[in-house]
């Protein structure tokens, strides 16, 4: 009897040990950042997103992992894995400290390529930058959302450049742009017009009535040479990289990740 | 004083300059006469049949006494006995009365007689083209503005100019450098080599013109030429019927000086184009000399438009010899305005369009 009663006392100590470390659509493991509340409305937020498109949007803020991004890439993977399994289909987006990246896997590394995680998170950190971490994950998903419906509507993403506008909505907004430009080539051209109806311009020179040239007198008297080395810049690039990896778990892809 | 006409030998009416056949020639009957059979009979036949009431009314010269009044002459005009009054410096013009063309006796002889002139080539109706196609290019233009009405007030005008003949000596010297670059491991090194360079020759020019009437504008005269002065004949006043004409009223003093500037110009860029192969030439002396230089009074073959649209003066003019055509012309602000807010729209809407498709392509990030 003791000796069951021991089990049951050891499987009821893991059942509630086991959230302190669980995982779910939004976890905050320091305490800090996030109130129960903003939790509550994040994770619903989550969870409608992937109720209408199946992509399943995770957010972990824990203590800093150290500067070493790649660490944090399969930290992330790994929970992730654990908490839904490695065919699911989602994104988490870690904030370890100061330092963020995001994961996806499944169909989420199939739609959300590089460039889109990397546009995404830029909108977010602001928000982090701020200290609003309830903040940028409600943008995070916000974009996530766009993305999706712009996906499911036929757009294909490419893995370095995005944007999160859409071309309409970025053209919209080069259009002072463009006006100004166009203004400016119409002035020109109105100058230029103008000017072609003034054709009256005195002559310079008298060449038409050059009867006789000799050139007799030519000397190329070389003196000296001056010399000056500059020393060649070259630039190299410190940037890291998102892309596919594999964890543990199975196969993933990652946004480049960043700090703030 | 009557002012004198060329009248056709046939028919009595008045002759006129054709530059086409360089005759004079009778819209009347249809007969040409060379110019210089012309001028003997006509000179004979105004001896016979001067009046001689109209002796008393000659001035004998027209010096300070006149020029101190209005600058203004007056002619009898042969043809239909209309007094004419014009400017002491119009040689040849047309009475206001009967249109007939009118040489005005005095004006071109003595001192100031052209030694040379270069006869009308191009003739009104040549103008007249050239000044509808010249409107034609330009869309901005005022309606109407090359009607009927405006561009039939072409006037050809026989303009005196000073012809400069000038041998010129020059020696100019310039600082030169040759920029070369190489590599060399981690830095470029960039040598320059510095030269002192000198150029020079002589340089002979002839009949370079220079526009010696104040009433007519310099830039345009000089914007319509060359004048092909291998085409200058000996001055008659029967070159001038049927166009009108002005005596220089600027000595040669006063016009060597544009034409000295036009000489040294060209000296230097001549001098300056040949010297090639450097990537920087600066010039330290420059000296031309000018030697052995001769003028002469000519009269050169000009067509001109006067016209004026709100308020401001526009003068269009034609080499009467090349066709050279050359000249400002206004701007309607109301088309200027119209084709501005056009062209801006397709631009915006182009550059809008154009921006899209390149983003849904993805060529712009």
């Amino acid at each position: 009897m003791k000796k069951k009663i021991g089990i049951l006392f050891v499987i009821l100590l893991l059942l509630f040990s086991l959230p302190a470390q669980a995982l779910d659509l939004v976890t905050d493991r320091t305490g800090r950042y996030l109130s129960r509340g903003e939790v509550a409305e994040l994770t619903a937020k989550s969870q409608a997103i992937f109720e209408n498109h199946g992509i399943r949007a995770v957010y972990l803020i824990t203590e800093s992992l150290g500067e070493n991004l790649s660490r944090m890439k399969y930290y992330a993977a790994d929970e992730y894995d654990q908490a839904f399994g490695n065919h699911s289909d989602g994104v988490i987006f870690l904030v370890a400290g100061r330092s963020y990246i995001s994961v996806t896997t499944g169909r989420g590394e199939t739609i959300l390529t590089t460039a889109v995680l990397n546009a995404m998170e830029d909108e977010a950190v602001e928000y982090l930058r701020d200290g609003d971490y309830a903040g940028a994950f409600s943008r995070y998903l916000d974009d996530l959302e766009n993305v999706l419906t712009r996906y499911e509507n036929g757009e294909r993403f490419d893995e370095y450049t995005f944007s999160l506008k859409t071309p309409m909505q970025r053209a919209l907004g080069a259009l002072p742009v463009i006006a100004v430009v166009s203004l400016l080539i119409t002035l020109l051209v109105l100058l230029i017009r103008s000017s072609n109806m003034k054709t009256a311009k005195k002559k310079e020179t008298a060449f038409d009535y050059l009867s006789d040239a000799r050139l007799t007198r030519r000397a190329d008297i070389y003196l000296y040479t001056t010399t000056v080395r500059r020393k060649i810049e070259t630039s190299s690039s410190s940037h890291g990289g998102g892309g596919h990896f594999s964890s543990s778990g199975g196969g993933h892809g990652s946004s480049s990740g960043g700090h703030f | 004083m009557q002012a004198r006409t060329y009248q056709c030998p046939c028919c009595g009416s008045t002759l006129a300059y054709d530059g086409r056949s360089a005759q004079m020639k009778c819209a009347s009957c249809g007969n040409n006469y060379p110019v210089e059979t012309l001028d003997e009979y006509a000179q004979n036949t105004m001896v016979r049949d001067t009046p001689p009431e109209e002796i008393v009314w000659e001035r004998p010269s027209y010096g300070a006494a006149d020029t101190d009044t209005s600058h203004l002459r007056a002619f009898h005009c042969q043809s239909c006995g209309a007094e004419m009054v014009v400017s002491d410096t119009r040689a040849a013009d047309f009475c206001p009365y009967c249109g007939n063309p009118a040489i005005m006796p005095g004006v071109l002889e003595g001192a100031i007689r052209p030694s040379a002139v270069i006869p009308f080539v191009k003739t009104k109706e040549d103008a007249k083209a050239a000044f509808r196609a010249l409107c034609a290019k330009h869309k901005l233009l005022p309606r109407n503005y090359a009607s009927d009405t405006v561009v039939e007030k072409i006037t050809g005008i026989y303009v005196p100019f000073w012809l400069f003949d000038c041998d010129t000596e020059a020696d100019v010297t310039y600082k030169a450098t040759r920029v070369t670059t190489h590599r060399q491991g981690n830095y470029e090194v960039i040598n320059t080599a510095h030269y002192s360079v000198r150029r020079g020759g002589s340089f002979a020019f002839q009949d370079v013109p220079v526009n010696s009437s104040t009433k007519i504008d310099d830039t345009l005269m000089e914007a319509v030429e060359p004048f092909e002065t291998g085409s200058l004949v000996a001055y008659t006043p029967a070159y001038l019927s049927g166009f009108q004409a002005e005596r220089y009223d600027q000595g040669v003093e006063s016009c060597q000086k544009r034409a000295g500037q036009r000489i040294r110009e060209s000296v230097v860029r001549a001098c300056r184009e040949s010297v090639a192969g450097y990537t920087s030439v600066t010039p330290v002396n420059t000296q031309v000399l000018m030697n052995r230089s001769q003028s002469r009074n000519v009269l050169m073959p000009v067509w001109l438009l006067n016209t004026s649209y709100r308020g401001k003066k526009y003068v269009f003019a034609m080499n009467g010899q090349t066709g050279q055509i050359k000249g400002d012309l206004p701007m309607d602000p109301g088309k200027a305005f119209r084709f501005s807010l056009l062209l801006f729209l397709i631009l915006t809407g182009c550059g809008f369009a154009l921006f899209y498709l390149l983003m849904t392509m993805g060529v712009l990030a």
